[in-house]
């Protein structure tokens, strides 16, 4: 793999010593690392990597959700688990503790429906992703999994092959204090924070992400609370109370 | 006269409150009943007097209050580029 060069506008660049960049190449964006790039349109994904194991844990969700967007369709940051009759997605910042609530409930024979990029089809259901969670290792520990490139232990989980329709969203962020209901201007505004991913590949984006919040806020309770705070036994309280 | 929304503006009513967006800035605000009334009315091509007739049957308010309402909440979101 040769050395990394701009090619096109720049989208996106972490702050130096830059990790990740994005350029836009004609009809192509590239997603770049170190070791590893891939070139990305709607339709394609070409990969060029000196750490083959780094690309692959790469190549889902993040050149995923970059194909994604390139269709027309918009992801947010989060982790959604299914149980026999309901399915509830836990959104947030890394570390506000997304997966680890996953985690209580799949210990509770929930299964896992997508860990980190939630994507819907066109009726609104959650399509699967792979059948794992990224679990920091405290976290993780009972659990076994393989260590990744970024120090997260993979903890394989019992998983859905099956779209499902969510009937709860949490949304964990430091402005909430005890879990409660969010409606209206609050709900959209707490679900465009999640938007998956910073970068800015069309036009038109603004607009998809403002329709999949809008969208889901209307047909799924949405709710706020403080990182960290969510227990399964609430969780299964909150998805069964179901408020109309 | 009629009104129309620009194309920069997209919205949704979520809970009773027309949610505006306006993808110029990537912000959202949000109407309360009476101004999401209005607004409905507006952007489907409706008149403004049809919006004060709707305020008057829907809402405890009197006619010259609901016209300078509906007037003032019109004329800020037309300053906001919200409706044209």
């Amino acid at each position: 793999m040769g050395p990394v060069t701009e090619a096109g506008a720049v989208v996106w660049r972490d702050e130096p010593p830059f990790v990740f960049a994005c350029f836009r190449d004609g009809a192509a964006t590239i997603l770049s690392w170190p070791g590893v790039r891939f070139r990305v349109t709607a339709d394609r994904v070409i990969v060029d990597a000196s750490h083959p194991a780094a690309a692959a844990e790469l190549l889902v969700p993040a050149a995923w959700s970059v194909v994604l967007a390139l269709r027309g369709q918009e992801a947010l940051h989060g982790c959604v688990v299914a149980g026999e009759r309901q399915a509830v997605a836990v959104l947030g910042a890394s570390g506000t503790g997304k997966s680890t609530a996953g985690l209580a409930l799949l210990d509770r024979g929930w299964r896992l429906v997508t860990d980190d990029l939630l994507a819907c089809d066109a009726g609104g259901r959650v399509l699967p992703g792979p059948p794992f969670l990224r679990l920091t290792p405290d976290r993780a520990a009972g659990w076994a999994g393989r260590q990744d490139e970024d120090g997260k232990r993979r903890v394989a989980a019992l998983a859905c092959s099956a779209p499902v329709l969510l009937t709860a969203v949490v949304v964990l962020a430091d402005e909430y204090g005890a879990c409660a209901r969010l409606t209206g201007l609050a709900a959209v505004r707490a679900l465009l924070g999640q938007a998956y991913s910073p970068l800015p590949l069309h036009p038109d984006q603004p607009r998809r992400r403002f329709e999949l919040a809008s969208g889901l806020a209307t047909r799924v309770p949405i709710y706020g609370a403080a990182p960290r705070s969510l227990t399964a036994d609430y969780l299964e309280r909150l998805v069964a109370e179901r408020p109309s | 006269m009629t009104y129309h929304v620009p194309s920069h503006v997209h919205f949704r009513v979520v809970d009773d409150e027309a949610v505006i967006f306006d993808a110029r800035n990537d912000d959202c605000l949000a109407l309360n009943v009476s101004a999401t009334t209005v607004w409905l009315i507006l952007t489907a091509g409706g008149s403004l007097e049809a919006a004060i007739e709707a305020v008057l049957e829907q809402f405890v308010v009197e006619g010259d209050l609901a016209r300078a309402d509906v007037l003032a909440l019109v004329d800020q979101l037309v300053s906001l580029g919200l409706l044209e």
